[in-house]
């Protein structure tokens, strides 16, 4: 069990790193569950496997366990930094939210974890996400994850799955394309966040 | 298909028609996020903002110059007292006399303002804030809006300079004729190929007509910063996948002429001598496998047209081989194939291409 976990948090350490590169960190605890939600749902877009490919949807957004696991475990390995780590409450209940950024160490780490010919793949796959991510005009643009095709058809407490079996991004993106234009995996990706963004903040604002 | 999933579909198809009303599609980068493309992508976004920046009427601007870097992360900058801007939604921002900091697209930039010494030069001033802040060295632009030169620096002050002049194309219809296409080719290869200082800096051992290694993919990308550039909406791309491979370069019919359709390009590098495998010697590459490679491109790039439906196919040879003489067979494949041909002779000086052009003629 070892090496999915392994997986996982390279994952999440290239993650931080697209975000960083895009000069929007630190990023908010709860953005990151649900800019990761996005990401690993969009991942078969660029024909990339979906990590995590089940949550039950929160009324929070989404929330993955084992990934706030896994920023605990980061930040205890010296490669995240938290910052601002605050408990909240609201009507749902007590919440840990926080800001989280890679730090220059752990930007040494995903310098030696791109040597792998997949990884560099996901990581040039996470910069697009991040880079499409960051040019949408939205107030709150992590709240796109809401307005996800998988995501936005749950009721709260039922599982959204995303795993590669069940995953409608591609054939959505696709739906979103001009009919004179060759689709490009790329193209599909920004079209599909900006799809998100004309959602969440209504209409032709977005667009 | 589960029916809420038929729901959210509908839902998808009655934003479409939204979306593609008010389109502008100006969004998609030309190049991927990789450590290799992501220098030039920005220095093409970048390109296109100070195009429209310097058409912006209601600007202030002192003309003096200004620089961009791309940096990695904003950590070791934080203390400089810097103002973050949204560069790619303001074009009325003076520029002048700062140095902004930007990652991988223009949504956040950072700027810090040069100081302002009595009698310094401003284009000084900026080179000296890069130096003292250790910025020089990663991959950066100086843009000066007097004569709308803007310098990139790709690898840094020691690595190879590319100069664009942002005012040339600021006015016109940007679609493209196959002519056009054509003639743009030439000028890149003039610019950047042709000769041992073009900026591509082709050649790694000149003397011994040795290029490069890595070239074909250096061009791709240069190609695609240089014929997007000044190109409005995202029309021109680099890595796209398909099943059958990658095809170099598309460009989207939106950014040709009507009923051209869309336009795929093959480049391909033909050597004329190499490295031997220990990297002492060299070794020549024979006219028989140039033109096996050049015909395999011809064979690409016509099932990638095929597959995307695209209305034209190139192939682009970059030729380096030491002598010009013809690959047979490759020109009536291309022709069989509907693939247009264009051969560019990469000379290892002036005089070698005087030469060459002079035994053409006697040749005749």
């Amino acid at each position: 069990m070892e090496r999915p976990v392994l997986a996982r948090r390279a994952w999440l350490l290239l993650f931080m790193d697209a975000a960083e590169r895009n000069l929007i960190t630190p990023i908010k605890i709860s953005d990151v569950h649900r800019l990761v939600y996005l990401a690993n749902s969009t991942a078969p877009i660029f024909r990339l496997p979906v990590l995590e490919g089940y949550l039950v949807k929160n009324r929070r957004g989404p929330y993955f366990p084992s990934l706030s696991w896994d920023i605990g475990r980061l930040v205890g390995q010296g490669l995240i930094d938290p910052s601002e780590i605050e408990l909240t409450k609201d009507e749902i209940g007590t919440w840990l939210d926080g800001k989280i950024q890679l730090n220059t160490r752990g930007m040494a780490v995903c310098d030696r974890i791109c040597e792998y010919p997949f990884m560099k793949e996901v990581s040039a796959y996470l910069r697009e996400f991040m880079r499409a991510y960051a040019g949408l005009n939205g107030e709150s643009p992590a709240m796109l994850s809401d307005c996800d095709i998988h995501y936005d058809t749950v009721s709260f407490g039922l599982p959204v799955i995303t795993g590669s079996d069940h995953n409608l991004a591609n054939e959505a993106a696709e739906a979103l394309l001009l009919d004179y234009r060759v689709p490009t995996s790329r193209e599909k990706l920004h079209r599909y966040l900006r799809y998100l963004n004309y959602c969440e903040i209504g209409g032709e604002d977005a667009a | 298909m589960r029916p809420k999933q038929e729901i959210a579909k509908a839902r998808l198809r009655e934003a479409i028609a939204d979306i593609t009303r008010s389109e502008n599609p100006n969004y998609v980068p030309a190049l991927p996020a990789t450590n290799e493309t992501a220098a030039l992508e920005l220095f093409r976004q970048l390109a296109e903002f100070l195009t429209e920046w310097l058409s912006d009427s209601t600007k202030s601007s002192s003309g003096e110059p200004c620089a961009f870097v791309q940096v990695r992360s904003i950590q070791p900058y934080k203390n400089l007292g810097a103002a973050i801007h949204r560069l790619a939604a303001r074009t009325n921002i003076e520029v002048g006399r700062k140095v902004f900091l930007c990652g991988e697209n223009l949504a956040v930039t950072i700027a810090i303002d040069a100081p302002t010494d009595d009698g310094e030069d401003s284009y000084d001033a900026i080179c000296e804030l890069l130096d003292s802040k250790e910025l020089s060295e990663l991959p950066h632009a100086i843009f000066t809006p007097n004569n709308g030169k803007f310098v990139l620096f790709p690898d840094g002050a020691k690595g190879t300079h590319i100069p664009l002049d942002i005012k040339s194309i600021m006015n016109g219809d940007t679609r493209l004729t196959l002519e056009a296409l054509e003639h743009e080719i030439d000028a890149f290869h003039e610019q950047f190929t042709k000769f041992p200082s073009g900026s591509a800096t082709p050649w790694d051992n000149v003397k011994e007509g040795v290029l490069r290694s890595q070239m074909e993919i250096s061009i791709t990308r240069l190609l695609v910063v240089y014929l997007s550039y000044g190109r409005p909406g995202d029309v021109i791309f680099s890595e796209l996948h398909l099943p059958i491979g990658r095809p170099d370069i598309l460009i989207q019919s939106s950014a040709m002429h009507e009923g051209i359709g869309a336009c795929v390009l093959e480049l391909k590098v033909l050597r004329g001598r190499r490295y031997s495998s220990s990297g002492r010697k060299f070794v020549s590459i024979s006219d028989k496998r140039n033109l096996r490679w050049a015909k395999s491109g011809i064979i690409q790039v016509m099932n990638y047209a095929r597959i995307m439906k695209a209305g034209c196919a190139y192939l682009i040879c970059f030729d380096a081989r030491k002598n010009d003489g013809e690959l047979p067979g490759l020109e009536q494949l291309a022709e069989h194939n509907n693939v247009r041909q264009m051969n560019l002779r990469m000379y290892t000086s002036t005089k070698a291409e005087r030469e060459a052009v002079l035994e053409d003629e006697s040749g005749e």
